[in-house]
């Protein structure tokens, strides 16, 4: 018989106050847990999906804008590019220090070319990152790009009124129609893609690039680092990181964790009010009993530290049921909020346990307090 | 010999202004080791605050009490504590079990804090069960024993640590007459070994048994009385 003992044996003679005095924390540290592990997640979701969807940075020529005119006669404006991008760049580009954070480099030839009598405009890239380039490209035929094939934008497939299995010609080659894109209602609606050799062919620009897309994984990366270290590979060209989706996402996220947090805070500070109250209401009506604790020898000291591990098992028992039900909430939830690989995360399991303990014994310290400087003459009139 | 109780003009007041009531008017009295008291008086008198005052529970208002060579109102909180912990037994009228602790349980409550292990704990606690005649139940509940038994248990735990001095408050009150008789026997049991022994109680049968009487009145004592010839030497110390 220890105090340690003393304690949980008077936990379980009252089960319906031990429950009720850990029920706060439990649902404090549950949801708790549940929200932070699902907004955890959803920060590597965002991540998933913006690999998935294409790239987030843009490798282009750098170009100058150049005004014409003559006298006060507005002639336009050009662009002059200081240099061209070629298919030998794509290997100065995978040979940047932080190489081993970028996923894809997919060169891009963009040019104007007469299809079955139509001027229409080419995209060029491999037909083999076709599928990885524009994941969200829903196509009507086949969805594999074949050597002589061609997919059709929306538009472009109306104006030249054909669909999957039909033929186009371009330049003296004829090429056929593997399958035509559903509308995206981007500009790639009206035009022919292929394979960048067979557009390069075409506009007789062998190895040409007009863009490459670099799909880098950022979560937590230096993107920054990674557009300085692509611009230094490559002087003459613009690199671009594609932030605005990033930090939309993240903004999303930040919110909800906060709305989390938030919701969590409320929950553990109700939680800990009702260990106090709970903790104080059964002070009161243990008085007797702390009297005969007084009576036979227990200091002060030693009655704070019964209230204490009274409410330090319900604090703890309470936590890691809460930390438990929190991860299994947050791992059958995870698939409504866009999860599609739910996992556990353990690390806000392992703070929530800490801090709901460390709450309910904060919660136990007045009426432990309480209990302590009770006097034995107090205690001893109802015995 | 220096006695083991020493009271002097001890006076105990409750209440604020206007409602104060006198619970002990200048009460003075000495205790030798050994001795067997019996504090008896109508209800009102003062006995059980004397009883609290003699077992460190309150500090009177006014005088000095000394036990066992400590002067009891210059002690603090744990002092107090301390010295019931090691000088006093307490035995009270409703035995004052903890309800949800088996009888073994009930008698090493008092050495929860202390640093013994557990084993030793147990030994001690079914030594004094044994003690008192209650071998073979010592993993009962309070409520699966006799009142005579529940109480034999709190004088058990009222013995753990051997103290030399045991407080009895009626502690006969609750229990029918036979069993009642079982109680006292262990009381003198426990006299005739040394322990001093202060009961107060209404029952003027206990009085065979004890070596004095003080007979309370109004918060004075009212007699002071021999019952029966009383040496250090008669009891084993």
């Amino acid at each position: 018989m220890n105090i340690r003992k003393l304690a949980w044996k008077n936990l379980l003679r009252r089960k319906p106050r031990a429950v009720f005095t850990g029920l706060g924390i439990f649902l404090g540290i549950a949801t708790f847990v549940a929200i932070s592990s699902i907004t955890s997640q959803m920060e590597g979701a965002v991540q998933d999906q913006l690999d998935r969807f294409g790239a987030n940075i843009v490798v282009s020529p750098r170009a100058e804008q150049l005004s014409l005119g003559f006298g006060n006669i507005a002639l336009g404006g050009t662009e002059v590019a200081h240099s061209r991008l070629t298919m030998g760049d794509k290997d100065r580009i995978a040979s940047i220090h932080h190489k081993d954070r970028i996923r894809s480099i997919v060169p891009f030839l963009m040019t104007a070319v007469d299809v079955s009598g139509k001027n229409l405009v080419w995209m060029g890239l491999p037909r083999t990152d076709v599928a990885g380039a524009r994941p969200w490209w829903q196509i009507q035929g086949g969805a594999e790009l074949k050597p002589g094939e061609v997919l059709l934008g929306a538009e472009a497939a109306a104006l030249l009124d054909k669909g999957p299995g039909g033929t186009v010609t371009a330049g003296s080659r004829l090429f056929r129609v593997a399958g035509v894109l559903q509308p995206t209602g981007e500009k790639e609606d009206g035009m022919v893609v292929a394979d960048i050799s067979d557009v390069q062919a075409l506009a007789r620009k062998p190895g040409a690039v007009t863009y490459f897309e670099v799909a880098a994984l950022c979560k937590d990366c230096p993107v920054e680092d990674i557009v300085a270290q692509i611009g230094q590979a490559l002087p003459g060209a613009r690199v671009s990181a594609i932030r605005q989706v990033v930090e939309s996402r993240k903004a999303a996220v930040d919110q909800l964790r906060r709305l989390g947090l938030g919701v969590s805070a409320i929950v553990l500070l109700i939680g800990g009010l009702m260990v106090l109250v709970t903790v104080m209401a059964g002070v009161q009506e243990r008085t007797r009993e702390i009297g005969v604790l007084r009576a036979v020898g227990f200091r002060k000291r030693a009655i704070f530290s019964l209230l204490f591990w009274e409410t330090g098992w319900v604090s703890l028992l309470s936590s890691l049921l809460g930390a438990g039900t929190g991860i299994a909430v947050a791992f059958l939830a995870s698939p409504a909020f866009g999860i599609e690989h739910p996992s556990v995360v353990f690390s806000p399991a392992l703070f929530g346990a800490v801090a709901g303990l460390f709450l309910g014994l904060i919660g136990a310290i007045p009426p432990a307090r309480r209990a302590a400087a009770l006097s034995p003459t107090e205690a001893i009139r109802t015995l | 010999m220096e006695p083991i109780i020493q009271l002097k003009d001890v006076a105990m007041l409750y209440g604020g202004n206007g409602t104060r009531a006198t619970a002990l008017a200048g009460v003075s009295f000495d205790i030798r080791q050994g001795e067997y008291v019996v504090i008896t008086g109508e209800s009102g008198a003062g006995k059980s605050t004397l009883l609290t005052i003699l077992g460190g529970l309150q500090v009177p208002t006014d005088g000095s009490v000394r036990i066992g060579g400590a002067d009891l109102s210059a002690l603090p909180a744990d002092g107090l504590a301390d010295f019931r912990r090691g000088t006093i037994g307490f035995v009270f009228q409703a035995y004052h079990l903890l309800p949800y602790l088996t009888a073994r349980e009930n008698v090493m409550v008092p050495m929860a804090p202390e640093r013994v292990s557990p084993r030793e704990k147990m030994e001690r606690a079914d030594a004094l069960l044994a003690a008192v005649g209650l071998t073979g139940k010592e993993d009962r509940l309070p409520s699966q024993l006799s009142g005579g038994e529940s109480q034999r248990v709190a004088i058990a735990r009222a013995l753990v640590h051997d103290p030399p001095v045991l407080l009895a408050d009626e502690p006969t009150g609750n229990l029918d007459s036979a069993t009642g008789e079982q109680i006292l026997d262990l009381f003198s049991s426990l006299h005739a070994r040394g322990k001093t022994v202060l009961m107060v109680t209404h029952n003027p049968a206990n009085l065979s048994r004890a070596t004095r009487s003080l007979r309370l009145r109004d918060g004075l004592i009212e007699e002071d009385r021999s019952l029966r010839s009383f040496s250090l030497e008669s009891v084993a110390v």
